[in-house]
């Protein structure tokens, strides 16, 4: 056990974990924030996308040990109200189905318009590819990304 | 209007809470010319009163729409309660939606599997929606000394024309939830459904989009500890499980192993049934039970040749299986 100081979503917190646990677990299990969801825990689906120093990465295989003071943003932080672009072309488009996947597709589409706020649809799926979702939300993931590059 | 006897049975119909009763009719005349707008409609009415397991409405006009069915993906939880708002005929804006517990004294079916919630909902559901206008429509009958018959609704408000009387759901829900379940209803033609055949987003978009809790995985609860299972490979089961390791973790509170058949089970065509013994680790938290989990030895065995019966649909079989068959 070790405490570890974290920056998350803007709010300063100290907890007192073994340093190996993955961030994912951090955040669910001892930060309540749940939005961030396990899928594999081996870096293969996505789903637990979150931002570090506003890079997309994933968050099942990043220690703890690793982020002490970096800046950290999960899906509950992007907005007050829910209303960052992405997000609002995720609900313009209706893109949840299921929803599990979501937070994942989300963060990552996040990152990639912070680093290139017009990509190409090449440019978009080379970013999202690694994204899985079950319910089979491409086209939909794909026109939100596009819709919030415009805004 | 398809005039029919109400067929769906009583069950769904008891009523848990004691909502019904207290309510107080209000004067039919504010709606009469204010629609509410979106930002009104929203607000959480102070009372609900309850029409039959599905249906709720607010003294105010919002109408609570139970999704009976676990949603999986395929917006059952959008579309079931889009089948009940179009028979009460009323504003979809006005509507929240809520999960139902598995309740099955209370609601039918509670299944998500076979592309069949919707066909097989559609009846219920229908009359469910049915039934509670029907209700509504004679609890203003009964207000304005008229006959329910020249009562008619829409988006919500209930419209007498020959008196020209109207009134919103919520000012006559509490005198409609202690009436009798009508026997007979009337289900809306084809050409008249103004919700269902139309496309409405996913009632869970903004929490999902938020991050909110939403899946098993993300429920908590006071004192909930975390528990794992190590799965045999196919046809084995436990020889001996070295837990010493395991146990001595950090956070792991419990090891054991559960046998997840009775001796006398009798299969059924649908059940997954290949993990016959499980080792178990119970702990405080995810990473703690993982590690602990990769700790455990087990030893594992074939199962030995056994009589499974198995109780399909056309009736029941019994089959011998060798010892270790299903680990090929
Ligand atoms: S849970 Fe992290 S990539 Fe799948
Ligand atoms: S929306 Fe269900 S997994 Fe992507």
């Amino acid at each position: 056990m070790a405490k570890i100081n974290l920056d998350i979503n803007g709010k300063k917190q100290v907890v007192d974990v073994d340093p190996k646990t993955p961030m994912l677990w951090v955040l669910r299990d001892h930060l309540n924030l749940v939005g961030t969801k396990y899928g594999c825990g081996v870096a293969q689906c996505g789903a637990c996308t979150i931002l570090l120093e506003g890079t997309a990465v994933r968050s099942c295989m990043l220690p703890v040990s690793q982020v002490e003071n970096k800046s950290i943003t999960t899906i509950e932080g992007l907005s007050e109200n829910g209303d960052h672009p992405v997000q609002k072309a995720w609900l313009e488009h209706d893109v949840a189905q299921c929803g599990y996947c979501q937070a994942g597709q989300i963060m990552t589409a996040v990152a990639l318009l912070e680093k290139n706020p017009k990509p190409s649809d090449e440019e978009i799926e080379a970013a999202l590819h690694g994204n899985i979702c079950r319910c089979g939300t491409y086209l939909r993931i794909k026109a939100a990304v596009k819709t919030a590059a415009q805004s | 209007m398809t005039p029919v006897k109400t067929t769906i049975s009583r069950r769904s119909f008891i009523k848990v809470s004691a909502l019904a009763g207290g309510g107080m009719m209000l004067s039919f005349s504010w709606l009469a010319g204010c629609k509410p707008t979106p930002e009104e409609a929203l607000t959480l009415p102070k009372e609900w009163f309850e029409l039959n397991s599905y249906i709720k409405i607010g003294e105010n006009g919002i109408v609570t729409l139970m999704a009976p069915n676990p949603e999986f993906g395929s917006n059952v939880k959008t579309t079931l309660p889009m089948i009940l708002a179009d028979e009460l005929d009323i504003d979809w804006k006005n509507v929240i939606v809520e999960q139902a517990d598995f309740f099955p004294e209370r609601f039918e079916r509670q299944f998500t599997g076979g592309s069949q919630s919707v066909r097989q909902g559609w009846k219920i559901l229908r009359e469910a929606g049915a039934i509670a206008r029907q209700m509504l429509v004679n609890a203003a009958a009964k207000t304005w000394n008229v006959s329910a018959d020249d009562i008619t609704t829409e988006a919500g408000i209930l419209h007498h024309k020959s008196s020209g009387k109207r009134a919103g759901y919520g000012e006559v829900a509490s005198q409609a939830a202690t009436l009798p379940l009508p026997e007979n209803i009337k289900l809306k033609e084809i050409k008249d459904f103004t919700i269902i055949g139309t496309s409405r987003k996913n009632v869970d978009g903004k929490s999902i989009v938020t991050g909110k809790p939403l899946f098993g995985i993300d429920h908590t609860q006071e004192g909930m500890l975390i528990a794992m299972i190590a799965h045999p490979p196919f046809g084995m089961r436990v020889k001996s499980v070295d837990d010493s390791a395991a146990r001595s973790m950090p956070g792991v509170r419990d090891v054991f192993t559960i046998k997840t058949l009775a001796d006398d089970y009798e299969r059924n065509g649908f059940d997954t049934t290949a993990f016959t013994e499980l080792a178990v680790v119970v702990g405080n938290t995810t990473w703690e039970v993982m590690n602990a989990k990769k700790a455990l030895k087990i030893e594992w065995e074939k199962i030995s040749d056994s009589n499974v019966v198995v109780n399909g649909r056309a009736g029941k079989q019994t089959v011998r299986v060798p010892g270790g068959l299903e680990s090929t």
